[in-house]
């Protein structure tokens, strides 16, 4: 996996000149009559991803045990529990967090009745942190 | 100094069953609140000082020790058996632990934790009760140029932890770093890499980071290996031999150099303030990998790495408190809030304490040795009660640790955006693992930057250009050249491991 390796390197030496070039000026105040500026240290860590990052397109050592399809599960994973944590700002913890897990569940293949109510539990969550030690969820 | 009679009316004043009472109900408190992520025993401590009113001063104090206490051995429990740290503290701890509750041994990994925790914790506590006054007057020469040159010596033993690939390693570290520079900036307070988000104000949540990092991209990636069938979250064979569920006393003795040198970076760096528990756990693990014979095995169940990250972690809390009763500057947030809970009860911390109130500081002590003993058996007896929870499939474990996780950063945060944060830094974990860096050494950059930057500022400001400074700073310079020290012996060590492979 050079390839992969090389590909990598080349976008951290990208995203170091971006963050020099684009990203810093844009996001960090100069501070007039100051000797330390506030982008002094970022500039500094850009001009070090640059140089790691072209010696790592260059010279590219390491594993890289990526796996393509696991990556696209992961995709899926996050954009359930993603749109859970939406629901969850919209909704409530109390009443998603429950049918977050059990979609979780039902993706990941599981279909045991003895264990899908086990997807109440987070109501259990819910009741510790808001009634015993009096912390609000959303 | 003071008689004997003052130090033997102390612990006696300790040794009560009211007192006895409250220590055991602050490390189950600690204990339940560590292990649940998010909450931890700095906000419990918060919660409880108001209910502090109706004790004793030594009481109060004992029942807030025993909270601190508890939620370090509490913290380790689910970063061992579902990999999702309690506490950040406990983040390096599931390095080992994890894969080695993994290969079905969660129980010896939970106890490992647990001896080393009480042991690094005993340790600090005895340095506390014997050398305090000498400890926090080398702790007082800690000034930004002496914290610059300590943050430079553990960036060079952390060094250690980059594999096989050192533009990786540095690439991993810059991207740490880069995240530790999101909000004010130490020196003028302008705001950097808001990106219109007020909420990055105060930079990027430590512990939606941390947890990101290690916990949630792990659950992700197991959540997303496919499988025939959905087995236990942890293989536990019913008739696994004795010893893969207990450590034997050889097996804590083999980890007692790895033990000894976690206490002492974890009392080192817990006297000097604000350097934190992460950084401890994390120096001392480096250190442990770097001068094991092995260091190929850590990363994948390694005893000494538990060992390592729970002495260094728990050896902090002790060390907190040299600062704090000896000069009144707190070493942390809890030390912080026990000096508040001690100024509720009309006592004020600093140079006079041990004269003004010295029966009630070591009433205090012996209060923190009890609490010691009740974590290690109340440990002992929850850890037998965890473990029933982790034979649960993992189509229970892994959805149940996110919502834990999401719920644990929400309490932590107190909005939402800390836990898209942390579904952000989940998909930058996964990332990274899966193209070959580092997020031990992203995090350990991420929890240290902040500190070296405002450190680095203060000192160039200090210095003012005359580097010549230096030599009035000998601790700094002692630091330094420790620091060079260790990267040239690392840089040796790195080629003659090339010379090998080749």
């Amino acid at each position: 996996m050079l390839s992969l390796n090389r590909l990598t390197g080349a976008a951290c030496a990208l995203a170091g000149l971006c963050l020099l070039l684009v990203v810093i000026p844009d996001q960090v105040e100069a501070i007039e009559d100051s000797g330390i500026q506030p982008a002094t240290v970022p500039r500094a860590i850009a001009w070090v991803l640059m140089v790691a990052g072209a010696f790592h397109a260059v010279f590219p050592t390491g594993d890289t045990p990526f796996d393509g399809r696991e990556a696209l599960r992961v995709v899926l994973y996050l954009a359930i529990v993603g749109t859970g944590v939406y629901l969850i700002s919209e909704v409530g913890f109390v009443y998603v967090a429950p049918a977050l897990v059990l979609t979780i569940m039902l993706v990941m293949g599981e279909r045991r009745r003895s264990v899908l109510w086990t997807a109440a539990l987070p109501v259990g969550v819910w009741a510790i942190l808001e009634f015993l030690l009096e912390r609000p969820l959303p | 100094m003071f008689d004997i009679a003052t130090i033997a009316a102390g612990l006696g004043d300790a040794i009560t069953p009211v007192n006895i009472l409250f220590v055991i109900l602050g490390v189950i408190t600690g204990q339940f609140v560590g292990a649940v992520p998010g909450i931890g025993p700095v906000i419990t401590m918060a919660l409880a000082i108001p209910f502090t009113f109706a004790l004793s001063p030594l009481t109060g104090i004992a029942f807030l020790v025993g909270i601190n206490k508890g939620g370090l051995v509490g913290g380790a429990i689910p970063a061992i058996l579902i990999n999702t740290p309690g506490t950040p503290d406990a983040a390096a701890t599931a390095l080992d632990g994890y894969p080695l509750a993994r290969k079905g041994k969660p129980l010896k990994a939970a106890k490992m934790a647990l001896y080393s925790s009480v042991t690094g914790d005993t340790f600090s506590d005895i340095v506390l009760i014997t050398v305090s006054p000498p400890l926090a007057l080398v702790a007082l020469m800690m000034g930004p140029i002496e914290i610059v040159c300590l943050l430079i010596f553990a960036f060079a033993v952390i060094a250690g932890l980059i594999g096989k690939s050192l533009a990786k390693g540095i690439i991993a570290a810059i991207f740490g770093l880069l995240c530790a520079t999101v909000g004010l900036d130490p020196e003028h307070s302008s705001p950097r890499f808001i990106f219109g988000l007020p909420d990055l104000f105060d930079g990027l949540p430590i512990t939606s980071v941390a947890i990101g990092m290690l916990a949630a991209s792990e659950i992700f990636r197991r959540l997303a290996a496919r499988r025939k069938k959905i087995a236990a979250a942890i293989a536990f064979d019913r008739n696994q031999p004795r010893e893969d569920k207990r450590v034997s006393w050889a097996e804590y003795w083999g980890c007692r150099f790895t033990i000894a040198r976690g206490a002492v970076i974890g009392t080192l760096l817990g006297a000097a303030p604000g350097i934190g528990t992460t950084a401890a756990s994390f120096m001392s693990y480096a250190s442990t990998k770097q001068t094991s014979t092995e260091p190929e095995s850590f990363g994948k169940g390694n005893i000494h790495g538990i060992a390592a990250t729970e002495s260094a972690n728990s050896a902090v809390m002790g060390a907190n408190m040299i600062p704090m009763l000896t000069l009144g500057i707190p070493g942390s947030v809890s030390a912080a809030l026990i000096i508040g809970a001690l100024i509720i009860h009309g006592i004020q911390p600093g140079p006079l304490l041990f004269e003004q109130q010295a029966r009630l500081i070591y009433g205090l002590f012996g209060a923190m040795i009890m609490a010691n003993f009740c974590n290690f058996w109340i440990g002992l007896v929850g850890l037998r009660l965890w473990a029933f929870v982790i034979r649960a499939p993992e189509s229970v474990i892994f959805p149940s640790a996110i919502v834990l996780c999401i719920a644990g950063v929400y309490l932590a945060t107190g909005t939402l955006f800390g836990v898209a944060v942390l579904l952000v830094f989940a998909a930058l974990g996964y990332a990274m693992t899966s193209l070959g860096f580092s997020t031990v050494i992203f995090i350990i950059a991420f929890f240290l930057g902040n500190r070296f930057e405002l450190s680095l500022n203060q000192s160039l400001t200090l210095i003012d250009g005359d580097f010549l400074v230096m030599l009035d700073h000998p601790v700094a310079l002692a630091l330094l050249g420790l620091a060079a020290l260790t990267a040239y012996w690392l840089s040796r060590k790195r080629q003659s491991a090339n010379d090998s492979d080749n």
